[in-house]
């Protein structure tokens, strides 16, 4: 299996002069393809920082990170904008739809950026929302639809473009739990049947337990690493617990 | 897609900022309107000095596209904050900068083409209205018509170019500035830290210092009448206010606040807490531009009150110069000749003919040094002066044999009022009279022609004095013109009358001919563009820094909604949270006017020792401070309780 991600050495430093924060202090891990990756840590711990490293959101003060064999810390702006584009997705704790376009509009909108045929956009986000369960409310707009469908539209969007690597910012942190249960059998859904490699920032347990990877970060530091396997995901839901009580804080928060 | 996207933007952004369309909308309307009067052929006919009207005009609109792009920028400015996720959204997709600004772009001309083309029927409506006005504000006859012109039209749209071409220049490089991180993550960010307290504290008495130091120096300059102020000083002066302005707005609120939080009593008491902490935030975060407002408040007061120092210049004026229809001095043989002239065109409603004499004692003349032509003084009987009071429907006075009224043109107050030789003088028939009374008007001018200064006695004490001046004065039903002063000053002297190189006919006379309607007309031109245009600054500026305030309110009212929602939660009745939300906004509101108000009535009252010997008394600025300051109110007052209202609806939805 092909390596999609990989950071070496990965640092990101905060503030000036006296007071410097090491949000992110030497990092490095891969991910393969294919692969549904979560990375867990306490507030604090470095793990948003580290993900907006990942989606060029944010630079690093120092390392690489390769995406599919191009280090995107060296990219241009342009060159950038180019590359979120085509190779990365990206699902948001609040969902970031555009609420003057409707769910179809808001899902073709990485389509349309990208100059795709109008007859092949509309079949391409038919054929996503089928999958993805929200076929009906295609025509409404962000506002007229509930949490679980607006994340259901974003991981849509994030998906449409086949892009080389999904990130997820806590997906579930403004959901229910009956619709955080959905969303994640959906994102599962995403990562066997459609083949998408995912990345995901949670604090949640029983979120990470769909995963087949989870990584602990502490103090901007990996701290731990489990890996599924053949465990249930009960078996690895009390597995993660283990490590968070480990970790100290935010056990109270797992429900 | 683009496109469409900027299409459906502008279409939400319509609700949003509506007050902001208004504003801009009318700006343009306005300009227009002022345009199209400035143009009109019938405004630059109504007297020689009109011609500079347009050009004073287009040095004005500079300044006043300045503002308006201030204003347009800061909207957009605010948008951009407003809408940073968005943009970061499209960011994270993967749109390129340059498709970013080209939709923003778009987005902003076509909601700029909007407010434009609605401009122009209402430019030309008010342009209409605003004619009526000042026709009336000028007491002018005629209707003035207000003609569609092109060109007004196509400066206008120039003027749009320009400061859209500005507005978009700028905001093409915030985008380009921008970060994917801070946007997304704009509502997130911590706020700057600024300056420590100590240093505000230390810039606000700075501050107060050079306010004070400016006011001082900008007073100094005018020294009163004959004495022309210094330009350089007076700039250096406006320039040391300015900066005043700036650093008080921003220390102001931190000088408040230590105050406030260090007397529990006023603290503690009812909201004052919430209140003064949410405005410090508020003032905080947009203390440079709560500056900008405060200067744009003093301008807009300052430019009232020079508008009716002139108008009551021009009143004044024409009041004391032409009291009459028509005034004319010259030898009793001639009366009849303009008579008939007089008789030949309008109604006679009222007529008086009036001898002066001359004093040979030179007691008045002495004091104030007087080194004209004329060298003795003018006595006036009472009997005539009080045909003159009776004829402009004054109250007639009365004098004892042995007394005698000084009436002095207000030039000359100071110089004579108080002077103990004048309580009792002697003419040169050898009468001694005693001083009865002092009157400062500037009637004696036309009354006593070339003079400043009348000496009325009782009747019985010009005997054996010699007949200096004779005066014709006459009262017309109609209104006279200017072509006609030209006919009567023919009479006068006709071999003294000759073209000169430009094809106008010049008249010299020792004969004085004033009429009302030729003093109107010379002094209409110059007033009414100082005053025009003074009036036009001060309406756009309220409109622009109501506009500016409204817009931050009504954007908190809907980002800090839930803070008014703690205070309800808190067992805060609707009544009282509203009376909460009204003391907030009045607090937000009379900020910024506070420190204008102080400067500009200083300032005026500086301005008032050269301006009041053209007004009939030297506190009547006082009256126009208020009567401004009112209109001001006015229509801040309509922003205000537009804001107030929006306000409620937010928070209560």
């Amino acid at each position: 299996m092909s390596e999609v991600l990989k950071l070496s050495n990965v640092k990101k430093y905060y503030g000036r002069n006296k007071v410097i924060t090491k949000a992110v202090n030497g990092i490095s891990f891969q991910v393969m393809k294919g692969e549904f990756v979560a990375i867990m840590g306490a507030s604090g711990s470095g793990k948003t920082t580290l993900l907006n490293c990942i989606a060029t959101i944010d630079t690093v003060t120092s390392g690489n990170i390769m995406v599919d064999q191009t280090d995107i810390t060296r990219m241009k702006e342009d060159a950038l904008a180019d590359f979120r584009r085509c190779e990365l997705g990206f699902v948001f704790q609040d969902f970031n739809l555009l609420d003057t376009l409707t769910i179809r509009e808001n899902i073709a909108l990485s389509l349309v950026v990208n100059n795709f045929d109008s007859n092949e956009i509309d079949n391409l986000v038919d054929s996503i929302a089928d999958k993805l369960d929200i076929k009906e409310i295609l025509e409404k707009f962000p506002y007229e639809v509930s949490g679980g469908q607006k994340q259901r539209c974003a991981c849509a969007r994030a998906l449409i473009n086949n892009p080389k690597l999904i990130l997820a910012d806590e997906p579930t942190g403004s959901l229910d739990s009956k619709s955080a249960r959905i969303l994640l059998e959906t994102m599962q859904v995403m990562n066997t049947d459609l083949e998408a490699t995912i990345l995901m920032v949670t604090h949640d347990a029983f979120s990470a337990s769909f995963c087949s990877r989870v990584l602990f970060l502490k103090d901007g530091k990996i701290f731990n690493e489990i890996i599924k396997g053949e465990k249930s995901r009960k078996e690895f839901f009390e597995e993660i617990l283990d490590i968070l009580t480990l970790l100290g804080g935010d056990v109270l928060s797992v429900k | 897609m683009l496109s469409k996207l900027a299409l459906k933007n502008v279409k939400r952004s319509f609700k949003d900022y509506v007050i902001y369309l208004i504003t801009v909308t009318l700006a343009f309307s306005l300009m227009l309107a002022f345009n199209f009067i400035a143009t009109s052929k019938d405004v630059i006919n109504l007297s020689d000095t009109m011609k500079n009207f347009e050009c004073t005009m287009y040095i004005v609109n500079t300044f006043i596209i300045l503002s308006i792009c201030f204003l347009i920028n800061y909207t957009t400015k605010f948008m951009f904050s407003k809408r940073s996720r968005e943009f970061g959204t499209y960011m994270i997709l993967g749109l390129k900068k340059k498709q970013i600004t080209r939709m923003f772009t778009l987005e902003n001309i076509i909601l700029g083409l909007i407010s434009l083309v609605v401009a122009m029927p209402l430019g030309y409506f008010f342009s209409i209205l605003l004619s009526a006005i000042i026709m009336n504000f000028f007491e002018l006859p005629h209707l003035v018509k207000i003609t569609l012109n092109i060109k007004s039209i196509l400066i206008l749209i120039l003027y749009f170019a320009i400061i859209y071409f500005i507005v978009l220049f700028l905001s093409r490089r915030r985008i380009k500035k921008m970060k994917i991180k801070d946007l997304l993550y704009f509502y997130k960010q911590n706020e700057k830290p600024i300056a420590k307290k100590k240093i505000k504290n230390v810039t606000f008495i700075l501050s107060l210092i050079i306010g004070i130091c400016a006011l001082v120096f900008f007073d100094k300059e005018f020294r009163g009448y004959g004495h022309e102020p210094s330009m350089v000083v007076i700039f250096t002066s406006i320039f040391l206010i300015l900066i005043s302005i700036y650093g008080i707005s921003i220390t102001l609120s931190d000088f408040l606040l230590s105050f406030i939080l260090r007397h529990k009593k006023v603290k503690y008491k009812g909201n004052n807490l919430f209140i003064v902490r949410n405005f410090y935030s508020k003032v905080k975060s947009m203390s440079f531009t709560i500056g900008t407002l405060s200067f744009l408040i003093t301008i807009t007061l300052i430019a009232l009150n020079i508008s009716s120092f002139f108008k009551g210049m021009f009143d004044y004026q024409i009041d004391t110069i032409a009291t009459y229809d028509i005034a004319i001095e010259d030898e009793r043989e001639k009366f009849s000749a303009y008579l008939d002239a007089i008789t030949k065109e309008y109604t006679i409603s009222d007529k008086l003919i009036y001898d002066t004499y001359i004093n040979d004692n030179k007691s008045i003349t002495k004091i104030i040094n007087y080194d004209g032509w004329r060298k003795n003084e003018q006595v006036i009987k009472l009997s005539d002066y009080n045909k003159l009071l009776r004829l402009k429907k004054s109250p007639i006075i009365n004098l004892k044999d042995n007394e005698y009224i000084l009436h002095v043109a207000r030039e000359y107050k100071d110089k004579l009022k108080e002077v103990k030789s004048l309580d009792s003088i002697t003419l040169s028939n050898g009468i001694e009279l005693k001083k009865r009374d002092f009157i400062e008007q500037g009637y004696s001018f036309s009354w006593g022609y070339g003079y400043g200064y009348l000496v009325v006695v009782p009747d019985s004490a010009v005997e054996g004095l010699a007949v200096g001046d004779s005066h014709l004065i006459v009262d017309t039903l109609e209104d006279t013109t200017e072509s006609f002063a030209k006919n009567l000053t023919k009479i006068a002297s006709p071999d003294m009358c000759r073209e000169n190189e430009d094809g106008y006919t010049v008249c010299y006379s020792s004969a004085n001919v004033i009429v009302r309607g030729k003093e109107e007309a010379s002094n209409k031109g110059f007033i009414t563009i100082s005053s025009f245009v003074c009036f036009y600054v001060a309406l756009i500026f309220v409109a622009i820094v109501g506009t500016i305030i409204s817009i931050e309110l009504l954007s908190e009212s809907t980002k800090y909604k839930y803070r008014y929602q703690v205070l309800s939660k808190l067992g805060l009745r609707d009544g009282e949270l509203y009376k909460t939300v009204f003391k907030q906004l009045s607090v937000f509101f009379i900020f910024p006017i506070i420190y204008p108000i102080i400067v500009s009535i200083f300032s005026i009252t500086s301005m008032n020792k050269l301006f009041k010997i053209t007004l009939t008394s030297d506190y009547q600025y006082l009256q126009f401070f208020w009567f401004n300051l009112v209109i001001f109110v006015v229509f801040y007052l309509i922003y205000f309780v537009a804001t107030y209202f929006g306000f409620k609806k937010n928070i209560s939805e």
